[in-house]
């Protein structure tokens, strides 16, 4: 290959990544970034709730009451379905897009996050659901 | 713009056992002027200039090979002491600063650079890059680590090291307890280590992140670098942990602060909390590249794709993830609320699933394959079965009422190498086994390497499977000798004779690796029929990594190019210069060209100031100020402009 035809294939492939990069972003927007939600929100729910739970517990037997754990719970949880609500968004919107190879890496990260929030979801359920067994004043002394 | 284009090279590829013509691909003389761009100084004065990242990582895995070895030595003089019953080899004092020694070491000089020093050597290659990101940090972190750890060593050899454990606890860590340098020497042993490794995960986040071969978007990289990459990202959430606790406990032991003095409103328990917020990653940061690299393996030796690509992704940073939570699981016994345990003992019974998908991962690849049983493999199969016992016993001690019985008895010692071991050494050695023709150009010999692999893998049990047992009959950890009448004479006697046959077991491998370097067969560059890049450049590496940098058009491009009978490749970097690709984050579109840095003693001078510091702080506050101004001094050098772009 000649001198020549290398500096046009790489103003090519330079041109090719500005446009398609910028063509994605425009079509996209804020949605580029769907796949990732779950990557972020799954171990950010996981974290606040078995980070402030323990943190909360003496508080909990002080006060007598466990609801602030409960609302908690809750929070994390819906953190975790937002997860997998913006997942199940990018994968269905993958299909529209192109090139095909970016579509197909979407497709991986949004299917990972998924699986991730749901993950989180059943680690919150497994540290939650034993509590309730367990009084909150048990062990402190 | 600098003139960079993609192409198909018309030269024949990689058909193994026969070699790519790496020369023939862009003529003798572009070769030529290539290889001598990227060449690295050779003899004393070069040594400390050299930043390719081919040779960092290998001095960092020699290292750590080195500190495995001393570390080891010291395991088996404890099972020399513990043989017999009222023996008297080691005073109680020497016994606990070897078994600090033995255990720091272990986890902070061997297991964590040696996983790095495989990372920084292969990741690279991996992704198809010419270099790392930051060369000369690399090169800046290796020096760190090598004085630190020597530093380490050396404090053993004064009798002066410390001997409060490879967790270090305070009260016992305060000044009142420990009187003498030894506890300074280890918070400033983790100083050193926490850089280094600060500096490795940076910089292999920038290059797995910037540096991939055109075409390897997210959803092509090797499993290996997935897990690389997790691994950085842990050591970079994980080590600030630990280093506030031992600036906290430097502080406590040098200035009067009062952090963890109880009699003051300090805590012995923030502590624990932060230690182990560290601890307990860490030993995942052990295992993670292990997984990467058992996963090479399995996938290059079943011959066929990896079943199951995305779910080993989801696996791995799965691990990552949780590890984070299971921390307290160290702190069953001090004494915590019931239900703040039970989070994490709910927790730590979860690792047990994302550890479940990736064994059934490799199952399903192998099943699906001709498994070839070369020793790299057998080394695998060996981590299956320690592994999984290791993990079975670990879930085990996972559950707040079996580890109140078990806590720091011999159990847990038990536990923890069969992690350990299985863990990170086994998957090392395959790893050793593995990468050794690329990174020599020979090949070891497979009857050593079997040999070795069997006798370690029977003298790893003989040592440490008795150790379930005498914990079960309730012989304690950390003590230097046991009276006679409990009973536990004939268990340790048997593992300290496993322990031999598990040293000559390694010394088998290191005979295999000094002789073969000699007289081993002249390898191909790709001996195992591998489908990562890793395999695409000579055996040894050339300096510059791939003499036309790759372009990517699946997740296995050695075995694509064999079918096409062609490679497709980036064409156009200069020669003149140290120029390797920028690729966008996901999907890896070329970008620009970075332009990197040549060999400077600069690091190596940065890194002896910044010892300097460090060391010095073991005796007085003072050296801070003055390290730091030290170290200011040499990066005005380091950092003296260079004008890359300029045309020479
Ligand atoms: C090479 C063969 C090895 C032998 C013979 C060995 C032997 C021992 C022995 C006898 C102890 C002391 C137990 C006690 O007194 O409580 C110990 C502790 C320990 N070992 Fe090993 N070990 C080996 C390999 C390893 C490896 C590969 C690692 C980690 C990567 C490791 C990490 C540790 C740790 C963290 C401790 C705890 C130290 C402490 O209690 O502070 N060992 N080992
Ligand atoms: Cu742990």
């Amino acid at each position: 290959m000649s001198k020549m035809d290398r500096s046009r294939n790489a103003d090519r492939a330079v041109q090719d990544t500005k446009q398609s990069d910028r063509q994605l972003a425009r079509q996209e927007g804020f949605e580029a970034f769907t796949p990732w939600f779950g990557w972020g929100l799954a171990p950010a729910a996981w974290a606040l709730h078995q980070g402030v739970g323990y943190a909360m517990v003496s508080w909990l037997c002080n006060i007598g009451t466990r609801w602030p754990y409960h609302a908690l719970t809750v929070l994390a949880v819906c953190l975790c379905l937002a997860g997998i609500a913006a997942a199940v968004h990018a994968l269905r919107r993958s299909r529209h897009i192109r090139p095909e190879r970016s579509a197909a890496r979407m497709r991986m990260m949004a299917l990972v996050g998924l699986m991730l929030s749901a993950a989180a979801l059943g680690g919150i359920t497994v540290e939650y659901v034993p509590t309730f067994w367990i009084d909150t004043c048990m062990g402190i002394w | 713009m600098t003139a960079v284009g993609i192409e198909t090279s018309g030269h024949d590829p990689a058909l193994e056992p026969s070699s790519y013509g790496h020369e023939a691909a862009v003529g003798r003389e572009a070769f030529e002027r290539i290889e001598r761009t990227w060449r690295s100084p050779a003899g004393f004065v070069g040594w400390f200039t050299q930043v390719n990242h081919s040779a960092i990582g290998l001095r960092f895995i020699v290292t750590a090979f080195v500190f495995f070895i001393l570390s080891g030595l010291l395991g088996l003089a404890m099972r020399l002491q513990l043989a017999m019953p009222l023996n008297e080899m080691l005073s109680p004092e020497a016994y606990n600063q070897i078994m600090t020694v033995h255990g720091t070491a272990m986890m902070f000089l061997f297991a964590i650079p040696a996983m790095e020093g495989v990372a920084i050597y292969v990741a690279p290659l991996m992704v198809g890059a010419r270099d790392m990101a930051f060369p000369r940090l690399n090169a800046f972190g290796y020096y760190v680590y090598l004085i630190g750890g020597s530093a380490f060593f050396l404090s053993l050899a004064l009798g002066m090291a410390p001997d409060a454990g490879w967790f270090n606890y305070v009260p016992l860590a305060n000044k009142t307890f420990s009187e003498g340098y030894g506890v300074d020497i280890w918070t400033t042993m983790i100083t050193f280590i926490e850089l280094s490794a600060l500096t490795a995960a940076v910089e292999l986040i920038v290059t797995i992140m910037k540096l991939r071969a055109p075409g390897m978007s997210l959803d092509r990289m090797p499993i290996f670098v997935w897990a690389v990459l997790v691994m950085s990202f842990m050591i970079l959430f994980a080590m600030p942990s630990v280093m506030v606790a031992s600036a906290f406990l430097m502080m406590d032991r040098l200035v009067d602060t009062q952090f963890f003095i109880v009699e003051n409103g300090g805590s012995p328990l923030l502590w624990q909390h932060l230690f182990w917020f560290f601890g307990h990653p860490e030993v995942y940061i052990i295992l993670v590249p292990a997984l990467g690299i058992v996963t090479s393996i399995v996938v290059t030796f079943s011959g066929r794709p990896l079943f199951g690509y995305t779910a080993l992704v989801l696996a791995i940073t799965g691990i990552g993830m949780v590890s984070f939570g299971l921390w307290v699981h160290h702190m069953y016994t001090t004494g915590l609320p019931f239900m703040g345990r039970s989070f994490f003992m709910a927790a730590s019974s979860m690792i047990a699933i994302p550890s479940g998908v990736q064994v059934y991962c490799w199952i399903a690849t192998l099943w699906g394959g001709k498994v070839r049983f070369a020793t790299p493999m057998l080394w695998v199969l060996a981590f299956f079965g320690v592994f999984i016992a290791g993990g079975l016993t670990g879930v085990m001690v996972a559950s707040v009422p079996f580890d109140r019985q078990v806590h720091d008895s011999y159990f847990v010692v038990a536990h923890f190498h069969y992690v350990l071991m299985g863990g990170a050494v086994f998957p090392l050695m395959g790893a050793i086994y593995y990468w050794f023709p690329k990174a020599t150009g020979r090949m070891l010999s497979e009857r050593l390497g079997i040999g070795s692999c069997l006798t370690v893998f029977v003298g790893f049990n003989i040592t440490f499977f008795p150790m379930h047992i005498l914990g079960l009959q309730g012989m304690p950890r950390r003590v230097y000798t046991y009276v006679d009448g409990l009973g536990w004479g004939n268990m340790n006697l048997l593992a300290t004779f496993g322990a031999f046959l598990l040293a000559l077991g390694f010394a088998l491998t290191l005979f295999n690796v000094v002789r073969s370097l000699r007289h081993g067969a002249v390898a191909p560059d790709n001996p195992w029929g591998g489908s990562t890049l890793e395999w695409a450049t000579a055996s040894p590496p050339l300096n510059c990594n791939f003499i036309q940098q790759p372009v990517v058009e699946s997740r296995r491009p050695m075995w694509d190019w064999r079918e096409a009978g062609s490679r497709t490749v980036v064409a156009g970097l200069s020669e003149d210069r140290r120029e390797t690709m920028v690729t966008t984050l996901l999907d890896a579109r070329p970008q620009s060209v970075m332009v990197l840095p040549g060999p400077t003693p600069w690091p190596f001078v940065s890194a002896v100031a910044a010892s300097f510091g460090f060391i010095g702080l073991i005796f007085s506050p003072w050296f801070f100020p003055i390290g730091f101004f030290a170290v200011f001094a040499t990066m005005v050098f380091w950092f003296w402009p260079r004008h890359p772009w300029r045309k020479k």
